[in-house]
Protein backbone atom coordinates (compact mmCIF):
# COMPACT_ATOMS: atom_id res chain seq x y z
CA UNK A 1 0.00 0.00 0.00
CA UNK A 2 1.51 3.08 -0.74
CA UNK A 3 1.12 6.53 0.69
CA UNK A 4 -1.98 7.79 -1.43
CA UNK A 5 -4.06 4.68 -0.85
CA UNK A 6 -3.27 4.92 2.82
CA UNK A 7 -4.04 8.56 3.28
CA UNK A 8 -7.36 7.84 1.20
CA UNK A 9 -8.14 4.47 3.49
CA UNK A 10 -7.86 6.80 6.38
CA UNK A 11 -9.64 9.77 5.67
CA UNK A 12 -12.35 7.38 4.27
CA UNK A 13 -12.72 5.67 7.93
CA UNK A 14 -12.03 8.81 9.24
CA UNK A 15 -15.62 9.92 7.03
CA UNK A 16 -17.31 7.08 7.90
CA UNK A 17 -17.01 7.11 11.48
CA UNK A 18 -18.09 10.92 11.50
CA UNK A 19 -21.26 10.19 9.25
CA UNK A 20 -22.53 6.96 11.16
CA UNK A 21 -21.97 8.91 14.60
CA UNK A 22 -23.54 11.98 13.31
CA UNK A 23 -26.57 10.12 11.88
CA UNK A 24 -27.14 9.32 15.48
CA UNK A 25 -26.33 12.50 17.04
CA UNK A 26 -29.65 14.02 18.74
CA UNK A 27 -28.61 17.10 19.69
CA UNK A 28 -27.36 19.17 16.67
CA UNK A 29 -23.87 20.75 18.10
CA UNK A 30 -21.36 22.93 16.02
CA UNK A 31 -19.05 20.30 16.66
CA UNK A 32 -20.80 17.64 15.19
CA UNK A 33 -21.57 19.88 12.27
CA UNK A 34 -18.39 20.71 12.05
CA UNK A 35 -17.19 17.06 12.01
CA UNK A 36 -19.81 16.47 9.28
CA UNK A 37 -18.55 18.80 6.95
CA UNK A 38 -14.76 17.86 7.61
CA UNK A 39 -15.78 14.16 6.84
CA UNK A 40 -17.44 14.97 3.61
CA UNK A 41 -14.54 16.97 2.89
CA UNK A 42 -12.34 14.47 3.17
CA UNK A 43 -14.41 12.15 1.14
CA UNK A 44 -12.82 14.26 -1.94
CA UNK A 45 -9.55 12.17 -1.81
CA UNK A 46 -11.96 8.65 -1.57
CA UNK A 47 -11.78 6.33 -4.20
CA UNK A 48 -15.14 6.83 -5.94
CA UNK A 49 -16.67 3.60 -4.71
CA UNK A 50 -16.40 4.17 -1.37
CA UNK A 51 -17.25 7.89 -1.52
CA UNK A 52 -20.45 7.20 -3.39
CA UNK A 53 -22.60 5.23 -0.73
CA UNK A 54 -20.78 7.80 1.87
CA UNK A 55 -22.15 11.20 0.01
CA UNK A 56 -25.66 9.10 -0.70
CA UNK A 57 -25.93 8.69 3.09
CA UNK A 58 -24.98 12.37 4.09
CA UNK A 59 -27.76 13.81 1.48
CA UNK A 60 -30.05 11.41 2.60
CA UNK A 61 -29.77 11.37 6.28
CA UNK A 62 -31.66 14.06 8.41
CA UNK A 63 -28.58 16.64 7.82
CA UNK A 64 -28.93 20.58 7.89
CA UNK A 65 -28.78 22.12 3.94
CA UNK A 66 -25.39 22.88 4.40
CA UNK A 67 -23.75 19.21 4.79
CA UNK A 68 -26.45 17.81 2.31
CA UNK A 69 -24.53 20.63 0.05
CA UNK A 70 -21.62 19.38 0.62
CA UNK A 71 -23.10 15.35 -0.55
CA UNK A 72 -24.01 16.63 -3.22
CA UNK A 73 -20.67 18.46 -4.23
CA UNK A 74 -19.02 15.25 -3.40
CA UNK A 75 -22.12 13.18 -5.98
CA UNK A 76 -20.57 15.34 -8.57
CA UNK A 77 -17.02 15.12 -8.24
CA UNK A 78 -17.77 11.30 -8.62
CA UNK A 79 -17.41 9.57 -11.97
CA UNK A 80 -20.62 6.99 -11.78
CA UNK A 81 -23.24 6.94 -13.63
CA UNK A 82 -25.00 6.52 -10.18
CA UNK A 83 -23.75 9.42 -8.76
CA UNK A 84 -25.23 11.11 -12.09
CA UNK A 85 -28.39 9.81 -11.13
CA UNK A 86 -28.74 10.61 -7.51
CA UNK A 87 -28.01 14.06 -9.01
CA UNK A 88 -30.80 13.97 -11.54
CA UNK A 89 -33.24 12.75 -9.23
CA UNK A 90 -32.44 15.12 -6.59
CA UNK A 91 -32.48 17.75 -9.66
CA UNK A 92 -36.12 16.18 -10.45
CA UNK A 93 -37.42 15.59 -7.09
CA UNK A 94 -35.75 17.28 -4.26
CA UNK A 95 -37.61 20.22 -2.49
CA UNK A 96 -35.81 23.67 -1.89
CA UNK A 97 -32.72 25.07 -1.23
CA UNK A 98 -31.38 20.73 -2.05
CA UNK A 99 -32.99 20.93 -5.42
CA UNK A 100 -31.42 24.19 -6.37
CA UNK A 101 -27.92 22.88 -5.32
CA UNK A 102 -28.27 19.86 -7.31
CA UNK A 103 -29.27 21.78 -10.07
CA UNK A 104 -25.99 23.57 -10.19
CA UNK A 105 -24.21 20.63 -9.09
CA UNK A 106 -24.52 19.24 -12.26
CA UNK A 107 -23.53 22.29 -13.58
CA UNK A 108 -20.01 21.95 -11.41
CA UNK A 109 -19.94 18.41 -12.77
CA UNK A 110 -20.07 19.06 -16.22
CA UNK A 111 -21.25 15.71 -17.46
CA UNK A 112 -22.95 16.03 -20.39
CA UNK A 113 -25.73 13.10 -20.03
CA UNK A 114 -26.94 14.86 -16.82
CA UNK A 115 -26.35 18.76 -18.15
CA UNK A 116 -28.83 17.53 -21.17
CA UNK A 117 -31.52 16.57 -18.82
CA UNK A 118 -31.32 19.69 -17.19
CA UNK A 119 -33.37 21.37 -20.54
CA UNK A 120 -36.09 19.73 -19.10
CA UNK A 121 -36.62 20.91 -15.68
CA UNK A 122 -35.78 24.36 -17.26
CA UNK A 123 -39.43 24.16 -19.29
CA UNK A 124 -41.41 22.81 -16.43
CA UNK A 125 -39.94 24.61 -13.40
CA UNK A 126 -40.62 27.87 -11.53
CA UNK A 127 -38.28 31.00 -11.22
CA UNK A 128 -35.61 29.45 -9.15
CA UNK A 129 -35.33 26.21 -10.80
CA UNK A 130 -35.00 28.09 -14.13
CA UNK A 131 -32.28 30.37 -12.33
CA UNK A 132 -30.67 27.44 -11.07
CA UNK A 133 -30.62 25.37 -14.33
CA UNK A 134 -29.15 28.64 -16.00
CA UNK A 135 -26.47 28.89 -13.60
CA UNK A 136 -25.66 25.25 -14.00
CA UNK A 137 -25.15 26.05 -17.74
CA UNK A 138 -23.12 29.04 -17.14
CA UNK A 139 -20.73 26.63 -14.27
CA UNK A 140 -20.01 24.44 -17.25
CA UNK A 141 -19.71 26.77 -19.88
CA UNK A 142 -22.32 25.19 -21.80
CA UNK A 143 -23.12 28.03 -24.18
CA UNK A 144 -25.45 25.81 -26.83
CA UNK A 145 -27.56 25.22 -23.99
CA UNK A 146 -27.78 28.72 -23.15
CA UNK A 147 -28.28 29.78 -26.77
CA UNK A 148 -30.91 27.37 -26.88
CA UNK A 149 -33.13 28.68 -23.98
CA UNK A 150 -32.66 31.89 -25.20
CA UNK A 151 -34.13 31.04 -28.32
CA UNK A 152 -36.84 29.26 -27.44
CA UNK A 153 -37.76 32.26 -24.16
CA UNK A 154 -37.73 34.33 -27.19
CA UNK A 155 -39.82 32.35 -29.42
CA UNK A 156 -42.57 31.84 -26.31
CA UNK A 157 -42.33 35.88 -25.91
CA UNK A 158 -40.56 35.43 -22.38
CA UNK A 159 -38.96 38.42 -22.88
CA UNK A 160 -37.62 38.15 -19.09
CA UNK A 161 -36.12 34.84 -19.49
CA UNK A 162 -34.91 35.63 -22.72
CA UNK A 163 -32.72 38.72 -20.86
CA UNK A 164 -31.02 36.49 -18.40
CA UNK A 165 -30.08 33.93 -20.53
CA UNK A 166 -28.22 36.20 -22.99
CA UNK A 167 -27.16 38.38 -19.55
CA UNK A 168 -25.10 35.14 -19.11
CA UNK A 169 -24.03 33.95 -22.72
CA UNK A 170 -22.48 37.72 -22.27
CA UNK A 171 -20.81 37.03 -19.13
CA UNK A 172 -19.20 33.67 -20.63
CA UNK A 173 -18.30 35.55 -23.35
CA UNK A 174 -20.45 33.40 -26.19
CA UNK A 175 -19.99 35.56 -29.09
CA UNK A 176 -20.82 33.46 -31.15
CA UNK A 177 -24.01 32.11 -30.27
CA UNK A 178 -25.11 36.24 -29.26
CA UNK A 179 -24.12 36.74 -33.21
CA UNK A 180 -27.01 33.98 -34.01
CA UNK A 181 -29.17 35.36 -31.42
CA UNK A 182 -29.11 38.60 -33.22
CA UNK A 183 -29.43 37.23 -36.47
CA UNK A 184 -32.41 35.45 -35.39
CA UNK A 185 -34.08 38.35 -33.21
CA UNK A 186 -32.60 41.75 -34.40
CA UNK A 187 -31.13 43.86 -32.14
CA UNK A 188 -32.07 44.87 -28.12
CA UNK A 189 -30.77 46.79 -25.06
CA UNK A 190 -30.42 43.01 -23.58
CA UNK A 191 -27.99 41.94 -26.47
CA UNK A 192 -26.10 45.07 -26.87
CA UNK A 193 -25.24 45.14 -23.25
CA UNK A 194 -24.16 41.40 -23.33
CA UNK A 195 -22.12 42.49 -26.85
CA UNK A 196 -20.48 44.74 -24.16
CA UNK A 197 -19.93 42.26 -21.44
CA UNK A 198 -18.56 40.23 -23.96
CA UNK A 199 -16.51 42.47 -25.29
CA UNK A 200 -17.70 42.35 -29.09
CA UNK A 201 -16.97 45.57 -30.07
CA UNK A 202 -17.25 44.49 -34.18
CA UNK A 203 -21.18 43.68 -33.27
CA UNK A 204 -21.44 46.73 -31.40
CA UNK A 205 -19.74 49.17 -34.11
CA UNK A 206 -22.03 47.34 -36.49
CA UNK A 207 -25.42 48.62 -34.77
CA UNK A 208 -23.40 51.45 -33.77
CA UNK A 209 -23.15 52.54 -37.40
CA UNK A 210 -26.74 51.62 -38.00
CA UNK A 211 -29.04 54.45 -38.66
CA UNK A 212 -32.33 52.59 -39.27
CA UNK A 213 -32.91 52.58 -35.28
CA UNK A 214 -31.85 55.30 -33.18
CA UNK A 215 -32.18 54.14 -30.12
CA UNK A 216 -30.21 51.08 -30.56
CA UNK A 217 -27.61 52.80 -31.70
CA UNK A 218 -27.14 54.96 -29.44
CA UNK A 219 -27.04 52.22 -26.48
CA UNK A 220 -24.57 50.62 -29.07
CA UNK A 221 -22.59 53.78 -29.16
CA UNK A 222 -22.66 53.87 -25.27
CA UNK A 223 -21.76 50.58 -25.38
CA UNK A 224 -18.35 50.82 -27.34
CA UNK A 225 -17.40 52.36 -24.18
CA UNK A 226 -17.20 49.24 -22.25
CA UNK A 227 -15.33 47.50 -24.60
CA UNK A 228 -12.83 50.02 -24.77
CA UNK A 229 -9.81 49.74 -27.22
CA UNK A 230 -7.67 52.08 -29.68
CA UNK A 231 -10.48 50.81 -32.55
CA UNK A 232 -13.59 51.58 -30.36
CA UNK A 233 -11.60 54.78 -29.72
CA UNK A 234 -11.29 55.44 -33.44
CA UNK A 235 -15.00 54.40 -33.98
CA UNK A 236 -16.58 56.60 -31.43
CA UNK A 237 -14.31 59.48 -32.92
CA UNK A 238 -15.48 58.69 -36.62
CA UNK A 239 -19.09 58.27 -35.28
CA UNK A 240 -19.00 62.11 -33.24
CA UNK A 241 -17.24 63.59 -36.15
CA UNK A 242 -19.32 62.41 -38.83
CA UNK A 243 -22.94 62.73 -37.20
CA UNK A 244 -25.37 65.87 -37.20
CA UNK A 245 -27.14 64.70 -34.44
CA UNK A 246 -26.75 66.04 -30.96
CA UNK A 247 -28.14 62.86 -29.16
CA UNK A 248 -25.84 60.51 -31.29
CA UNK A 249 -22.96 63.36 -30.92
CA UNK A 250 -23.91 62.75 -26.82
CA UNK A 251 -23.67 59.42 -27.33
CA UNK A 252 -20.35 59.18 -28.75
CA UNK A 253 -18.72 61.37 -26.19
CA UNK A 254 -20.33 59.22 -23.06
CA UNK A 255 -19.04 56.62 -24.62
CA UNK A 256 -15.77 58.57 -24.69
CA UNK A 257 -16.30 59.04 -21.16
CA UNK A 258 -16.78 55.61 -20.04
CA UNK A 259 -13.97 54.66 -22.21
CA UNK A 260 -11.32 57.24 -20.58
CA UNK A 261 -10.74 58.58 -24.27
CA UNK A 262 -10.06 61.81 -22.26
CA UNK A 263 -7.23 62.80 -25.55
CA UNK A 264 -10.13 62.52 -27.90
CA UNK A 265 -11.91 64.63 -25.72
CA UNK A 266 -9.36 66.94 -25.94
CA UNK A 267 -8.42 66.83 -29.56
CA UNK A 268 -12.38 67.92 -30.15
CA UNK A 269 -12.50 70.23 -27.85
CA UNK A 270 -9.52 72.35 -29.60
CA UNK A 271 -10.49 71.91 -33.20
CA UNK A 272 -14.12 73.03 -31.92
CA UNK A 273 -15.07 76.62 -32.88
CA UNK A 274 -18.48 76.33 -31.72
CA UNK A 275 -18.52 77.69 -27.74
CA UNK A 276 -21.76 75.51 -26.61
CA UNK A 277 -19.59 72.47 -28.08
CA UNK A 278 -16.88 73.67 -26.19
CA UNK A 279 -18.85 74.19 -23.49
CA UNK A 280 -20.30 70.96 -23.44
CA UNK A 281 -16.89 69.49 -23.96
CA UNK A 282 -15.23 70.84 -21.47
CA UNK A 283 -17.45 69.59 -18.78
CA UNK A 284 -17.00 66.21 -20.07
CA UNK A 285 -13.15 66.42 -19.66
CA UNK A 286 -12.97 68.00 -15.98
CA UNK A 287 -15.73 64.95 -15.14
CA UNK A 288 -12.99 63.00 -16.70
CA UNK A 289 -10.42 64.46 -14.63
CA UNK A 290 -7.98 62.71 -16.40
CA UNK A 291 -3.66 63.10 -16.39
CA UNK A 292 -3.90 64.50 -19.64
CA UNK A 293 -5.88 67.34 -18.66
CA UNK A 294 -4.10 68.22 -15.78
CA UNK A 295 -0.44 67.60 -17.98
CA UNK A 296 -2.20 70.88 -20.73
CA UNK A 297 -3.42 72.45 -17.55
CA UNK A 298 -0.47 72.75 -15.82
CA UNK A 299 1.91 73.23 -19.00
CA UNK A 300 -0.22 76.14 -20.19
CA UNK A 301 0.68 77.54 -16.46
CA UNK A 302 4.15 76.80 -16.85
CA UNK A 303 3.93 78.69 -19.95
CA UNK A 304 1.82 81.36 -18.57
CA UNK A 305 -0.64 80.94 -21.13
CA UNK B 1 -30.59 124.45 2.36
CA UNK B 2 -29.08 124.22 -0.69
CA UNK B 3 -25.81 122.51 0.70
CA UNK B 4 -28.18 120.03 2.99
CA UNK B 5 -30.36 119.15 -1.02
CA UNK B 6 -26.85 118.35 -2.71
CA UNK B 7 -25.99 116.02 0.29
CA UNK B 8 -29.00 114.23 0.02
CA UNK B 9 -29.18 113.81 -3.69
CA UNK B 10 -25.22 112.80 -3.24
CA UNK B 11 -26.39 110.12 -0.73
CA UNK B 12 -28.94 108.58 -2.30
CA UNK B 13 -27.01 108.53 -5.02
CA UNK B 14 -25.05 106.95 -3.03
CA UNK B 15 -27.10 104.40 -1.61
CA UNK B 16 -28.63 103.52 -5.13
CA UNK B 17 -25.09 102.76 -6.53
CA UNK B 18 -24.74 100.55 -3.48
CA UNK B 19 -28.05 98.79 -3.66
CA UNK B 20 -27.32 98.22 -7.03
CA UNK B 21 -23.69 97.04 -7.30
CA UNK B 22 -24.76 94.40 -4.67
CA UNK B 23 -28.04 93.54 -4.58
CA UNK B 24 -29.15 95.67 -1.79
CA UNK B 25 -26.92 93.72 0.48
CA UNK B 26 -26.01 95.05 4.18
CA UNK B 27 -22.97 94.79 5.71
CA UNK B 28 -21.76 91.00 6.54
CA UNK B 29 -22.18 90.54 10.35
CA UNK B 30 -20.29 87.08 10.12
CA UNK B 31 -22.27 83.63 11.57
CA UNK B 32 -20.55 82.96 15.51
CA UNK B 33 -23.12 81.23 17.69
CA UNK B 34 -23.98 77.22 16.85
CA UNK B 35 -26.17 76.50 14.43
CA UNK B 36 -27.47 76.63 10.84
CA UNK B 37 -26.84 80.28 9.31
CA UNK B 38 -27.93 81.37 5.70
CA UNK B 39 -27.46 84.21 4.06
CA UNK B 40 -28.01 85.03 0.30
CA UNK B 41 -25.73 86.36 -2.47
CA UNK B 42 -26.05 87.55 -5.71
CA UNK B 43 -25.69 84.19 -7.91
CA UNK B 44 -23.81 83.59 -10.87
CA UNK B 45 -25.97 81.73 -12.43
CA UNK B 46 -28.32 83.10 -15.40
CA UNK B 47 -31.51 82.40 -14.25
CA UNK B 48 -31.97 82.88 -10.41
CA UNK B 49 -30.67 86.18 -9.00
CA UNK B 50 -29.87 85.12 -5.66
CA UNK B 51 -28.48 82.06 -4.01
CA UNK B 52 -28.49 80.85 -0.23
CA UNK B 53 -24.93 80.06 1.56
CA UNK B 54 -25.87 77.78 4.77
CA UNK B 55 -23.25 77.25 7.40
CA UNK B 56 -23.42 75.16 10.37
CA UNK B 57 -21.09 76.07 13.45
CA UNK B 58 -20.38 73.88 16.19
CA UNK B 59 -18.44 75.21 19.34
CA UNK B 60 -17.23 78.19 17.21
CA UNK B 61 -16.53 76.36 14.30
CA UNK B 62 -17.97 75.73 10.72
CA UNK B 63 -18.48 72.08 10.14
CA UNK B 64 -20.27 72.37 7.29
CA UNK B 65 -21.92 74.61 3.99
CA UNK B 66 -24.13 74.01 1.98
CA UNK B 67 -25.50 75.77 -1.41
CA UNK B 68 -29.73 76.29 -1.85
CA UNK B 69 -30.75 76.97 -4.98
CA UNK B 70 -34.34 77.97 -5.87
CA UNK B 71 -34.90 74.64 -6.88
CA UNK B 72 -33.78 72.81 -3.92
CA UNK B 73 -35.66 70.99 -1.81
CA UNK B 74 -35.73 73.01 1.63
CA UNK B 75 -34.23 71.24 4.32
CA UNK B 76 -35.41 71.73 8.02
CA UNK B 77 -32.48 73.52 9.85
CA UNK B 78 -32.86 74.40 13.53
CA UNK B 79 -32.07 76.30 14.70
CA UNK B 80 -31.54 79.33 11.62
CA UNK B 81 -30.19 82.88 11.76
CA UNK B 82 -31.30 84.66 8.70
CA UNK B 83 -28.70 87.07 7.68
CA UNK B 84 -30.01 88.60 4.49
CA UNK B 85 -28.70 89.78 1.69
CA UNK B 86 -24.77 90.04 2.44
CA UNK B 87 -22.07 91.92 -0.14
CA UNK B 88 -20.29 89.30 -2.24
CA UNK B 89 -17.47 90.48 -1.76
CA UNK B 90 -17.95 90.12 1.76
CA UNK B 91 -19.31 86.26 1.97
CA UNK B 92 -16.46 85.42 -0.52
CA UNK B 93 -13.23 86.79 1.80
CA UNK B 94 -15.09 85.25 4.87
CA UNK B 95 -15.48 81.58 2.65
CA UNK B 96 -11.91 81.59 1.57
CA UNK B 97 -11.11 81.28 5.75
CA UNK B 98 -12.05 78.00 5.47
CA UNK B 99 -10.34 77.06 2.51
CA UNK B 100 -7.70 75.01 4.80
CA UNK B 101 -10.18 73.41 7.54
CA UNK B 102 -10.88 70.03 7.21
CA UNK B 103 -12.17 68.21 3.38
CA UNK B 104 -15.86 68.45 4.60
CA UNK B 105 -15.70 72.40 5.09
CA UNK B 106 -13.11 73.28 2.28
CA UNK B 107 -14.77 71.58 -0.30
CA UNK B 108 -18.11 73.16 0.79
CA UNK B 109 -16.61 76.34 0.93
CA UNK B 110 -15.16 76.35 -3.27
CA UNK B 111 -18.38 74.90 -4.32
CA UNK B 112 -20.10 78.09 -2.09
CA UNK B 113 -17.88 80.26 -3.37
CA UNK B 114 -18.51 79.33 -7.25
CA UNK B 115 -22.18 80.50 -7.00
CA UNK B 116 -21.11 83.84 -6.64
CA UNK B 117 -21.35 86.07 -9.06
CA UNK B 118 -18.30 89.07 -9.67
CA UNK B 119 -14.78 88.83 -9.87
CA UNK B 120 -14.00 87.85 -6.47
CA UNK B 121 -15.16 83.83 -6.81
CA UNK B 122 -13.80 84.27 -10.04
CA UNK B 123 -10.09 85.09 -8.65
CA UNK B 124 -10.22 82.81 -5.54
CA UNK B 125 -11.29 79.90 -7.92
CA UNK B 126 -8.31 80.31 -10.42
CA UNK B 127 -5.64 81.40 -7.82
CA UNK B 128 -6.98 77.26 -6.36
CA UNK B 129 -6.81 75.77 -9.39
CA UNK B 130 -3.15 77.85 -10.11
CA UNK B 131 -1.67 76.78 -6.52
CA UNK B 132 0.63 73.62 -7.01
CA UNK B 133 0.92 73.96 -3.62
CA UNK B 134 -2.84 72.99 -2.92
CA UNK B 135 -3.30 68.76 -3.09
CA UNK B 136 -4.65 67.71 -6.40
CA UNK B 137 -8.48 67.19 -4.76
CA UNK B 138 -8.64 70.96 -3.95
CA UNK B 139 -7.54 71.70 -7.81
CA UNK B 140 -9.80 69.71 -9.12
CA UNK B 141 -12.19 71.31 -7.05
CA UNK B 142 -12.16 74.61 -8.51
CA UNK B 143 -11.75 72.78 -11.96
CA UNK B 144 -14.90 71.52 -11.19
CA UNK B 145 -16.65 74.79 -10.38
CA UNK B 146 -14.99 76.51 -12.96
CA UNK B 147 -16.36 74.28 -15.80
CA UNK B 148 -19.76 74.57 -14.80
CA UNK B 149 -20.18 77.86 -14.15
CA UNK B 150 -22.70 80.13 -15.53
CA UNK B 151 -19.74 82.25 -16.13
CA UNK B 152 -18.39 83.47 -19.42
CA UNK B 153 -15.13 84.71 -17.39
CA UNK B 154 -14.86 81.10 -16.30
CA UNK B 155 -14.99 80.06 -19.91
CA UNK B 156 -12.70 81.52 -21.40
CA UNK B 157 -9.90 81.27 -18.79
CA UNK B 158 -10.25 77.50 -18.82
CA UNK B 159 -10.56 77.55 -23.41
CA UNK B 160 -7.46 79.73 -22.94
CA UNK B 161 -5.78 77.61 -21.01
CA UNK B 162 -7.06 74.10 -22.62
CA UNK B 163 -6.43 75.29 -26.05
CA UNK B 164 -2.35 76.69 -25.38
CA UNK B 165 0.26 74.96 -26.68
Amino acid sequence: MNMNNLRKGFFTVLAFVAIAFCGQAVAQSDDAEELKLAALEALIAAPDERALPLAIKALQGNHSDEVKSRALFILSQIDLPEAQDVLIDTARQGSGEIRLQAIRMIGIGGNPNALTQLGGLYDAGDGDVREAVLQAFMIANDKDAIYELAVSAHAAGNMDDFEHAVQLLGAIGAQDQLQRIRENTGPSQSLIHAYAISGDAESLRAIALDASDTEMQIEAIRALGIVGSDAVNATLMEIYKSSDSDEINDAALHGMLIAGYDEGVLELYRSSQDPTEKRKLLEFLVIMGSDDVWDVIDSALDGGF
Amino acid sequence: MRHIDRFARTLAFLLLFLAWTDGGAAEFAAPTGDGWHVWQVRSSSSDREFDDIYVQMKAGKVTDIEIQTSNCYQRNRSPLNELGIVPNSASVAWLKNLLDSNTRVSEGAIAAISVHAGDEAFTVLTDLLEDRSRGKKTREQALFWLAHSDSDQAFEYLDRLLSSN
